[in-house]
């Protein structure tokens, strides 16, 4: 279970979000420029919120009045950003053996080959594997991204528009599939899109923010 | 795409200069104007008379100088740059111009001395030329540059006053070979360099920042400055009457004003 | 037109040196040792500018507010000063009077005519134009890129040097060119800061106007070299350069 209370000032937004997920993803909506990504970077720890509380499971990320600011890199959340924002200079293996290097929790020689089973099971085959970002389709940078964030197994996942860039056909595979895996790994999500479709397939429920507000919620 | 400017000048000009060349005569001197009384006299002069030259001049509102290097000045007359006038700190380079037809007889007007100059403050408590040896940084012009050329001969010459060790032993000390005499000049009133070589017009012109010691009788060294009408020129007379003014009694006042001295004064090198 | 008005005079300068013995400035005692004394000081300084600046510029990139704006415009600066003024600058602080100089004679270290003084001269004048390909392919990194290598738990160093210095690194091969070739061709703040002394200060630009001063036929040949070797090394520097990783936005 994650709650988020945060207030910032973002030039003329006032952002002043509330939200509650846990069980079930929790979809952010919301037109651009309602602060959504904003949200999802005051959660990460890269931007500082003004006002604000965000717990996770029990753990307190953040706390203004505690004086309580977990490092980034500590959070422990798996962020996925608009377009993926794979390593253009490694291949998709690599992608995630970043994640499971700086984790080091598996053996160095054992980190190639859970690189490769990660990908595999998010549907990226060898082949793709060795290239890359540059050489592979929207929803192969999708997976890949993805598998990623799972490498470093994160307490929370975080999603911004994850199929947004991607052609309608390929699309539709790749939403059924995320909500599918989304509800095998049963870990707090909160996915941002602006898509009405979207959210509906991914999440069992929907909050929209508007104005820097949550206007609609579970 | 139409050839003009920069690339044709250079094709016509024979130095690998002529672009600098074709620059300062833009910018120096104006030879598409017709002659006329109202244009100014163009004066190509070595950059040690730059203090000096237009005080020995009745009307010096009418005159037009270039100070350089007497070698940059050399080489801009010799890609055709334009001007009625040409004093050089150097018997070579006037000559050299003289035999390529390119000057009138030249004359000599003025001799300038080396002298040791120290800081105002002297730390290394120098007080003449057989005092260079106790100098820790010593500064003089560049070997290729007159001021360098004679002070070098002075140095060699002490030999005969200080013993034959002195000379490399002074040499052990020179921690720069300036490009100018005027830049030797700046590092010792900077207090970088203990000591330097230089014009004696060099020291006057520095007043306060440092002290000079002349160079012993035996090893002075004595430069000349010669001066001569550009053949090219457009106002012959005006430019003899230029040349004129510097040995009028207003003249000869400024130079020695300046640390120039008369060349009869002592043998002429 | 432009690229003809860069390169006519050069050539000019070229064949003028192969028509006239090209041999005899060559041989002229002052090029080689001024030729090793160039290299040697110019890879010093470009060492030391590559280290450092990619440092600062890294801060700078990703500084936000005024500091780095600050920073990013007085780190300009020495590109608009003339070098012989910088030199003068550089005599008044670190010179014999200067504001450390006390503190340095103590220290019984002594720069101005050294071999040092060459090399602090030319990262004086060649740092900005490093700084300035550097901080310039730093920012082209794409940001979220960063924040998603902080969340899988890298620490900021880690990121700097698996992620951004990797992908910064065409750009930082460009600012290493551009830097090295202007501490080559550095001349005013060298001879003010480090005076002309053969073998120890006597870089090639000032070698080159020695000989202007007697001999105009060993200043070409200098300088036909120096284009020459200016033009090698910059070959081998692009050859050397990585090919360009296409940014974050490749993934669009």
């Amino acid at each position: 279970m994650m709650t988020v209370r945060l207030k910032r000032q973002l030039g003329a937004l006032a952002l002043d979000v509330d939200l509650r997920f846990g069980d079930a993803p929790l979809v952010l909506c919301g037109a651009s420029g309602s602060g959504k990504t904003s949200t999802l970077r005051m959660i990460t720890g890269v931007l500082r919120p003004d006002m604000g509380h965000i717990d996770l499971d029990g753990t307190v990320l953040f706390d203004r009045d505690a004086g309580v600011d977990v490092p980034v890199e500590e959070r422990r959340l798996g962020y996925v950003p608009q377009d993926a924002a794979l390593f253009p200079h490694l291949s998709a293996r690599e992608n995630v053996r970043f994640a499971l290097d700086v984790s080091g929790t598996l053996a160095r020689r054992e980190r190639n080959a859970r690189a490769l089973q990660l990908l595999g099971e998010l549907g990226v085959g060898p082949d793709a594997a060795s290239r890359r970002p540059a050489e592979l389709s929207g929803g192969e940078r999708q997976r890949v991204a993805l598998a990623r964030a799972l490498a470093s197994e994160p307490r929370a996942l975080l999603l911004d528009e994850p199929l947004s860039a991607l052609d309608p056909a390929t699309r539709q595979t790749v939403r059924a599939f995320l909500a599918q895996t989304l509800q095998r790994l049963r870990i707090p999500t909160l996915v941002v899109t602006h898509d009405r479709e979207d959210a509906e397939a991914l999440g069992a429920q929907v909050a929209v923010l508007e104005g820097g507000r949550v206007v609609a919620g579970p | 795409m139409r050839r003009s400017g920069p690339p044709s000048a250079v094709c016509r000009l024979p130095q690998a200069l002529a672009p600098l060349a074709a620059l300062v005569l833009a910018v120096a001197g104006c030879p598409s104007t017709p002659a006329g009384d109202s244009e100014p006299l163009v004066v190509f002069a070595a950059a040690s008379l730059q203090d000096v030259l237009p005080a020995t001049q009745p009307e010096p509102a009418r005159l037009r100088f270039n100070f350089a290097g007497t070698q940059q000045l050399r080489t801009q007359l010799e890609n055709g740059a334009y001007a009625d006038v040409f004093a050089s700190a150097d018997r070579r380079h006037m000559e050299a111009l003289s035999r390529q037809g390119l000057v009138e007889a030249p004359e000599l007007f003025a001799c300038n001395r080396l002298v040791v100059v120290v800081p105002a403050t002297n730390p290394a408590q120098i007080n003449g030329l057989g005092d260079l040896v106790k100098a820790r940084r010593l500064v003089l012009a560049a070997p290729e540059v007159p001021a360098g050329r004679y002070a070098e001969e002075a140095i060699d010459c002490a030999a005969r006053l200080f013993g034959p060790g002195f000379p490399a032993e002074v040499r052990k000390r020179i921690v720069s070979r300036e490009l100018n005499v005027r830049q030797a000049l700046g590092k010792v009133a900077l207090g970088e360099a203990d000591a330097a070589i230089v014009y004696r017009t060099d020291a006057q012109a520095a007043k306060d920042a440092v002290r000079a010691f002349a160079l012993s009788t035996e090893c002075d060294v004595l430069s000349e400055y010669p001066i001569a009408v550009v053949a090219a020129s457009r106002h012959k007379d005006r430019a003899r009457a230029f040349i004129a003014g510097l040995s009028s009694a207003k003249g000869r006042a400024a130079l020695e004003a300046a640390g120039f001295t008369r060349c009869d004064e002592a043998t002429a090198r | 037109m432009l690229l003809l008005f860069l390169l006519v005079p050069l050539g000019g300068l070229l064949v003028r040196a192969a028509i006239t013995h090209p041999g005899a400035g060559l041989a002229s005692p002052a090029v080689w040792p001024a030729l090793r004394l160039s290299l040697f000081t110019t890879t010093c300084s470009t060492v030391c500018v590559a280290v450092l600046g990619t440092a600062l510029a890294w801060r700078i990139a990703r500084g936000q507010g005024a500091w780095a704006r600050w920073a990013e415009t007085a780190s300009q600066l020495p590109v608009v000063i003339p070098p012989a003024v910088a030199g003068v600058a550089m005599l008044l602080v670190f010179g014999r009077r200067g504001v450390f100089g006390p503190l340095l004679d103590r220290a019984g270290i002594a720069l101005p005519f050294t071999t040092a003084a060459v090399v602090m001269a030319e990262i004086f004048v060649s740092a900005p134009f490093f700084l300035q390909a550097a901080t310039a392919a730093f920012r082209r990194i794409d940001e979220p890129m960063l924040i998603v290598a902080r969340t899988l738990g890298a620490s900021p160093p880690r990121v700097f040097f698996r992620i951004a210095l990797p992908l910064a690194l065409p750009g930082l091969w460009g600012g290493v060119a551009m830097s090295w070739a202007r501490a080559l061709g550095e001349f005013g703040a060298t001879l003010m800061f480090a005076g002309n002394m053969p073998g120890r200060t006597q870089t090639l630009p000032l070698a080159i106007y020695s000989a202007l001063e007697s001999d105009l036929d060993a200043a070409q040949a200098i300088a036909a070299l120096m284009v020459v070797i200016a033009f090698l090394v910059l070959l081998v520097l692009r050859a050397l350069q990585p090919g360009t990783v296409t940014g974050g936005g490749a993934a669009r």
